[in-house]
């Protein structure tokens, strides 16, 4: 059906991907770009290309991916368009965590640990009330998402007030999301792998959870298996992405919306292609954050939005 | 083989819906269940599908409970039009049609050209043929309600349970619906449809489940639930009945 249009999705990977490992505040030149991608040239170029930058667009392609693969399934789970990774109030969790590390002084790998912890515990906090309630009821976990989301942004606009202006900074780019302290991609990547296996093999059972559960289930669907697999695979994800780069917003609310937009609404291609086209739109983003004023950086998170929600307003005002 | 209420009741938070249920449903058989606003007609067709867990008694699938048989083997066994569904599918009037055939076992990455033809044939079958491409949020409420039984037929169960599978159709496609589904009934599957039209029940159904406001009811039928007397009691309005070559109508007294 559309297979050429998402060919083109599909090729944006590489070639977003080749962007940033060709652009950055150092100019390379041709030559010596091209010696560093395929291993030779100097030792330099070879450190810039695939020490420091390869990683960070590979850690922001993850991030990408696992938030838009997250926010298709929480879109289909809680039957919400505006159902995104940040409402189950996981990036909250971790956002408490890692600004009571920084305003504690811990390093980086504190504040790593301490962002792990408060996502798991958020996480765990949101599937205790979906489980108790035996099946998942929507409105509930959605509710108790909002409310956890509540708590954890008045503990962090407290951590705000209190901090010294020294560690403002750090704290700020945090919550805007930021890739510049990105550790090592592969956990996520295999994060992102499993859950988007996972969910295209849903498949047609996500569809039909779109009709609602008891049509989904007279259709024969094991709707809380489903509803159960589908939540964990978008909390596994946004805790993988929420690691990598603090609490990004727009990709997951905006990716999986500009796909059904243009004509993606089946899980089989929707979970796929958003892992795709998340992925591509926060490396792009994040580029253009890393060149757009060498040598300072623009958080990713807002230069998403710049170019994301330009990109959604067009498809639409194009929606028959 | 039957599809059987047994000792079922059902409640809702403050008040007995039904009591005590005894009905069995055969293949060849059309049912109407008729009853007021309230009076049950939709727990009890949920029931029977499986959606909704008795407050006592019991649904047998040939004798056996409902809860004995897997998700999609009872799928393929039972199936059921809601009166509700969510609207937040995104796809075509195709690919809506097309999910019916989840229990199949397919479903998978390949497309099943059988799949497809039998969507484009239920799509033709209640009159969409036009609408196939059409996006599925963009129909009308009537042909919405046609689209939701195709996607029944290509679920092609034994059993088919509809609650109210007339509403927001026309005239001519009301006629041509439940015709479709008394045809269902002649060809050995069983139909049970919630209906708020006793004449229609009357020229299409060989049976009636008539469900009364205090928790009882009547099964039995056509011939002799649907007259009169029964109707008037079930309706609490007063009715009269004409009858003419076979045909009976049981318009309400004008007040």
């Amino acid at each position: 059906m559309r297979r050429p249009a998402a060919l083109a999705v599909l090729l944006a990977v590489p070639l977003s991907l080749a962007a940033a490992l060709a652009l950055g505040s150092v100019e390379l030149g041709a030559t010596r770009l091209s010696a560093a991608l395929f291993g030779g040239g100097d030792e330099v170029a070879r450190e810039i290309v695939w020490g420091l930058r390869a990683p960070r667009a590979f850690a922001a392609f993850a991030c990408g991916g696992l938030l838009a693969v997250a926010g298709a399934l929480l879109q289909i789970l809680l039957r919400n368009p505006l159902a995104d990774p940040g409402i189950l109030g996981i990036s909250g969790g971790a956002a408490v965590g890692a600004l009571a590390a920084i305003l504690a002084g811990a390093g980086g790998a504190g504040e790593h640990a301490a962002a792990f912890a408060g996502a798991m515990g958020a996480a765990g906090l949101v599937m205790l009330v979906a489980a108790r309630l035996g099946t998942l009821d929507v409105t509930r976990v959605l509710l108790a998402g909002v409310a956890l989301a509540a708590i954890f942004g008045a503990v962090v606009s407290v951590m705000l007030a209190l901090a010294p202006a020294m560690q403002l900074r750090g704290m700020l780019f945090w919550l805007l999301g930021d890739l510049s302290a990105a550790g090592s991609p592969a956990a996520a990547w295999l994060v992102l792998a499993a859950v988007v296996i996972a969910a295209t093999a849903l498949g047609s059972r996500l569809d039909a959870l779109a009709l609602g559960r008891d049509k989904a289930q007279s259709l024969g669907v094991h709707v809380a298996a489903v509803q159960a697999t589908a939540f964990v695979a978008a909390a596994g994800a946004t805790v993988a992405a929420v690691m990598l780069a603090g609490a990004i917003g727009f990709v997951g609310l905006v990716v999986p919306h500009a796909l059904r937009l243009a004509g993606w609404h089946a899980h089989t291609a929707l979970v796929p292609l958003a892992a795709a086209a998340g992925g591509s739109l926060v490396v792009v983003a994040d580029t253009i954050g890393r060149t757009a004023v060498p040598p300072l950086e623009l958080p990713v998170g807002a230069i998403l939005a710049l170019v994301g929600a330009p990109v959604l307003l067009v498809l639409l005002a194009r929606m028959r | 083989m039957s599809l059987a209420a047994r000792g079922l009741t059902l409640r809702v938070p403050g008040r007995t819906l039904v009591a005590a249920l005894e009905i069995e449903i055969r293949p060849g058989q059309c049912w109407a269940v008729l009853g007021a606003n309230g009076s049950g007609k939709s727990s009890v067709l949920a029931a029977l599908a499986g959606l909704r867990t008795p407050g006592e008694g019991a649904v047998t699938l040939e004798g056996q409970t409902l809860g004995a048989y897997g998700r999609r083997e009872l799928a393929r066994r039972v199936g059921i039009l809601l009166q509700d569904e969510t609207e937040s599918f995104w796809g075509a009037t195709l690919d809506y049609v097309r999910l019916g055939a989840l229990a199949r076992g397919a479903g998978g990455f390949a497309p099943d050209p059988g799949i497809d033809r039998d969507a484009r044939e239920a799509l033709a079958a209640l009159d969409l043929e036009r609408n196939a491409a059409q996006p599925y949020r963009t129909l009308s409420g009537g042909e919405r309600q046609r689209a939701r039984i195709a996607q029944l037929l290509v679920q092609a169960p034994r059993f088919y349970l509809l609650d109210e599978p007339l509403a927001h159709l026309d005239v001519r496609h009301q006629v041509a619906t439940i015709e479709r589904l008394a045809a269902l009934a002649r060809g050995g599957h069983a139909v049970a449809m919630a209906l708020h039209e006793p004449w229609l029940a009357a020229r299409y159904c060989d049976h009636a489940l008539l469900l009364y406001d205090s928790a009882r009811f009547s099964a039995g039928p056509a011939e002799t639930l649907l007259s009169r007397a029964p109707l008037e009691a079930l309706y609490r309005c007063p009715l009269e009945a004409f009858e003419e070559a076979g045909r009976r109508l049981f318009p309400p007294v004008a007040t």
